[in-house]
């Protein structure tokens, strides 16, 4: 019986509490601020990006494009660039997040890493677009490469992480 | 009365679309990117954030500082011996270099003031500890110590290889210093062998510069010194900016393309010379 009672889908109810979510993005930008430079700036990852990803995939009505819009503005601030590249590129990952949540979700670990790669991949590359149409440098080739493939490998670690994603909530 | 109370009926169908509520904030950062870029209105916004997040700024100085003072605590006796005899001999060096310089600039101005010239500016100077550079490929800028209270916006910074850059944004409590490689800044230049007068321009990339506007006949050779010509009242003169390394001419336009490399490894320094600007002058960015 406990199959026929209706249920909303455990994927749209937010389980995460809003101070953990603050908590990760205030960590991630942390980890930005620290003095990367060099070799380390290649293996970068994108945290903040990949944070949205995580929150707009599993807390959608939590995290939005607001949000993502506003994190923007901290990491051009971090990267003490000019405001609204973030901003532009982080509203771009959220519309192809949500274009692509319920994929995501129904897939196993590996395969939402090939989404994950993407996703970050694509707006990495777009910042990079916008710098150049600015008349900023076009980065060496490691910059385009490695800081999404290091973002895809730690959502792949992410059951390494405590509590990962929303349990389903059994019916008692 | 309550009967008249209207209850607000849901006014819109549902929440708009995610291309819709994507599109405007892409829309909204392109307000901002042109405001900050070609107009300079969100300097206010970028000083409120600094406040805001200074406590983790602070955090996340700690690494590069512990590595600091590690380092200080970590050195033997015997290095500390060793160094200590280098600089004290460098001083020696210099003493007899300084002695001849305050000779030259007595001489100097007694012959200026006996045609009536103006002394050259003094440019007092005061040593700031590096933060650190912000995490960004494209762009050469070094964080360093002391804020408004100490620096003024658009003093020149120098290291003993030359000079440096220039303060860009002065925050409460640090500042920040875009180098002369970065693609926003020009120095008035010349060349020490010639004496010709140009300007430098940085070129976005670590460590280069290029000299526009060069005509193909001009006497300049690759290992030629750039030093700053202090014509702009800014950069003290003489100080080092670069060495050319390549001069290469082309015949279907009348200017040679000049590649300049400055001395400066930017990593290496854990201190700077922040000196004052003779007219506070705001930056060219």
């Amino acid at each position: 019986m406990d199959s026929l009672t209706p249920q909303i889908p455990a994927a749209l109810r937010q389980t995460a509490s809003s101070s953990r979510i603050l908590l990760s993005f205030l960590v991630g930008f942390l980890i930005l601020l620290l003095p990367w430079h060099g070799m380390g700036l290649w293996f970068r990852p994108d945290l903040l990006g990949l944070l949205i990803i995580y929150w707009g995939v599993y807390e959608p009505y939590a995290v939005g494009t607001g949000t993502a819009f506003l994190l923007g503005f901290l990491m051009d601030f971090a990267e003490s660039h000019v405001f609204g590249i973030h901003g532009l590129t982080y509203s771009l990952l959220y519309f192809l997040i949500q274009f692509y949540r319920v994929r995501i979700l129904s897939f196993y670990r590996l395969n939402q890493m090939l989404h994950v790669w993407v996703l970050l991949a694509v707006s990495q590359w777009a910042e990079y677009l916008i710098n150049g149409i600015l008349g900023y440098i076009w980065p060496a080739w490691p910059l385009w490469l490695f800081p999404p493939l290091t973002g895809a490998i730690l959502w792949l670690m992410l059951p390494l992480f405590p509590d990962r994603s929303p349990r389903p909530v059994s019916p008692t | 009365m309550s009967r008249f109370k209207s209850h607000p009926g849901k006014l819109f169908a549902s929440t708009p679309p995610q291309w819709l509520k994507s599109g405007l904030y892409a829309l909204l950062a392109l307000i901002c990117l042109i405001l900050d870029q070609h107009q300079h209105r969100l300097e206010a916004f970028r000083q409120t954030l600094h406040v805001w997040t200074l406590p983790l700024q602070e955090i996340a100085n700690l690494p590069m500082l512990t590595g600091h003072t590690l380092q200080q605590h970590l050195v033997t006796t015997e290095q500390l011996q060793r160094q200590n005899e280098v600089l004290q001999r460098r001083i020696l060096q210099q003493a007899d270099a300084v002695h001849q310089v305050q000779v030259l600039q007595r001489q100097l101005s007694q012959l200026r003031a006996l045609i009536n010239l103006k002394d050259s500016p003094q440019f007092p100077s005061h040593l700031c500890r590096v933060l650190g550079t912000p995490a960004n490929p494209y762009i050469q800028k070094l964080r360093i110590e002391g804020g408004s209270q100490s620096i003024a916006l658009g003093s020149p910074v120098l290291t003993d290889q030359g000079l440096l850059g220039q303060v860009t944004e002065v925050f409460p409590e640090e500042s920040e210093v875009t180098l002369i490689s970065n693609r926003d800044l020009t120095v008035p230049v010349e060349v020490e062998r010639t004496g010709l007068r140009t300007l430098a321009v940085g070129s976005g990339y670590q460590g280069e510069l290029w000299l526009p506007y060069v005509p193909s006949g001009t006497d300049l050779q690759k290992g030629d010194v750039l030093l700053t010509s202090g014509i702009d009242g800014l950069y003290p003169r003489g100080l080092t900016v670069g060495t050319v390394i390549s001069v290469t001419r082309h015949r279907s336009t009348a200017f040679a393309e000049v590649k300049v490399h400055t001395n400066l490894g930017v990593d290496s320094y854990s201190l700077v010379l922040v000196t004052t600007p003779a007219h506070p002058t705001t930056p060219p960015e």
